[in-house]
């Protein structure tokens, strides 16, 4: 692929999973505002059963899934590396495992799960295929 | 492009990302602001005037303290505790009275599970201590506080213990992190309310599952045969006022290759996502059966709920990598 298509797809996925990832976590997790907000209009907000493999992914995973791969496709939009270089996106693994290992150590708030370290590692992987795909 | 433009830009990136999963993580975690307008004070119930309204409001935000005194709010990652109230507890048990010298005394809390796993609470989380001794638990009080909450789930309920009567300073721990050992105090106030209620959460489970639905796990089929109100012929088992109990009554098939353990302490109940308490008196009782392979049992599991409930929720715990909750609805 030449000239500018390669970067206006990977701008474009990195864009569609972010927001796919926001949509995930906004619209299916109950404890985001939105969950507080919509019934005082009226409005039912869905909680989700955690038993259905819908929860698992939608609530549980996707959007961390989501979020892992879209940073090294935005961080490709900006370097277009190519070739063996795109091994240096692997990196990007780290800002998320460092993330949740920090939670870990307890550096920061949240709880450590580590199907959530697989979660992000899975994502970069699946980024970093898309994009040998979309710039080889 | 240029390199600094370049370098920038990635920086940037990896921090706009760094700071998103920051904010998806504290409200996950430290969800006071989402919850503090899903609660409200209301005057006190004309029952409880025995007790003294500390003139406080309960306080809608948690708070790092030293020690809580009824009103306050302690929070972590995983759980919310408001303390609503203590006092002291008469029993009408006379056979379960304190020794001579010595009272029953209550502490009520309100929890809320606010992290993103199950999470149990019960009064063996708690110790006391009156004047730096320890004091023994009373555990045959009516309102006692135990609950396996999922995600977003509540209950309020109360820790009993026997302390010296002239005692001048009751302390009690709650044991935050079964790890670090971290401990909480709660302060022995007397007779004093805070005059808080949560507000009820009535939402329901989007995709939860109906009588007649069939659910099939990874070693088990479920069939969700009917729910119903139901009543006990036993004198002493009685539904409190306002309460009723609802019996849920199912099919287990074992469709896996290896045995399955099939327990009606897996279940857990839910009216308008507070905890309520089981029951057990009927026959049909699901008690716990080790299903072998191809192999299936049927029975009831009952809870106590109250009258005005509008959405009531039975969740089962599959015990696997997931720590899944399979929600039947009771309506």
């Amino acid at each position: 692929m030449g000239g500018k298509r390669p970067v206006v797809t990977t701008a474009a996925l990195a864009f569609g999973f972010l927001m796919l990832g926001v949509l995930c976590y906004v619209f299916f997790n109950h404890e985001t505002y939105l969950s507080h907000v919509l019934p005082q209009f009226g409005i039912p907000f869905p909680r989700s059963s955690s038993g259905s493999l819908f929860h698992r992914i939608a609530i549980g995973y996707a959007a961390d899934l989501l979020w892992a791969a879209a940073m090294p496709l935005a961080i490709q939009t900006v370097l277009q590396l190519k070739g063996k270089k795109q091994v240096w996106l692997a990196l990007s693994v780290v800002v998320g495992c460092g993330y949740e290992l920090s939670q870990k150590a307890g550096w920061i708030a949240g709880t450590f799960d580590w199907i959530d370290l697989i979660v992000y590692s899975v994502g970069t992987v699946l980024s970093l295929w898309i994009i040998h795909k979309i710039w080889r | 492009m240029k390199k600094w433009l370049k370098l920038a830009l990635v920086v940037l990136i990896v921090s706009a990302f760094v700071l998103m999963a920051l904010a998806s993580g504290s409200s996950k975690t430290d969800n006071s602001g989402s919850n503090s307008h899903s609660e409200t004070r209301t005057e006190k119930p004309d029952s409880s005037n025995e007790t003294e309204e500390t003139g406080n409001e309960a306080t809608e935000e948690a708070q790092d303290k030293d020690i809580y005194k009824v009103g306050d709010t302690y929070q972590d990652k995983n759980l919310r505790m408001v303390y609503m109230a203590s006092g002291v507890f008469e029993s009408d048990n006379s056979y379960l009275q304190p020794d001579d010298g010595n009272v029953y005394i209550f502490l009520r809390f309100f929890v809320e599970n606010i992290g993103s796993s199950d999470k149990n609470v019960s009064s063996f989380d708690f110790e006391c201590y009156a004047d730096g001794y320890n004091c023994d638990s009373f555990y045959s009080g009516d309102e006692a506080l135990s609950a396996t909450l999922s995600p977003g789930r509540t209950t309020t309920g109360c820790v009993y213990f026997e302390v010296p009567e002239k005692a001048e300073e009751v302390e009690v721990e709650f044991e935050a992190d079964v790890w670090s050992s971290d401990k909480v105090k709660f302060a022995y106030e007397g007779e004093k309310d805070s005059g808080y209620v949560p507000e009820v959460n009535d939402s329901e489970t989007v995709d939860s599952y109906k009588p007649g639905d069939v659910v099939e796990t990874k070693e088990l089929k479920i069939t969700f045969i009917s729910v119903e109100n139901s009543e006990s012929d036993n004198m002493f088992v009685q539904p409190k006022d306002g309460n009723h109990y609802v019996t849920f009554s199912f099919e287990f098939e074992n469709i896996s290759k290896s045995d399955v353990l099939v327990s009606e302490f897996s279940f857990d109940c839910f009216a308008d996502s507070s905890a309520c308490e089981s029951a057990f008196f009927r026959d049909d009782d699901l008690g716990s059966v080790t299903l072998s392979p191809g192999r299936k049992t049927q029975g009831t599991v009952t809870f106590e709920v109250p009258d005005s409930a509008k959405v009531v929720e039975l969740e089962y715990d599959e015990v696997s990598l997931f720590g899944n909750r399979i929600v039947f609805s009771a309506k």
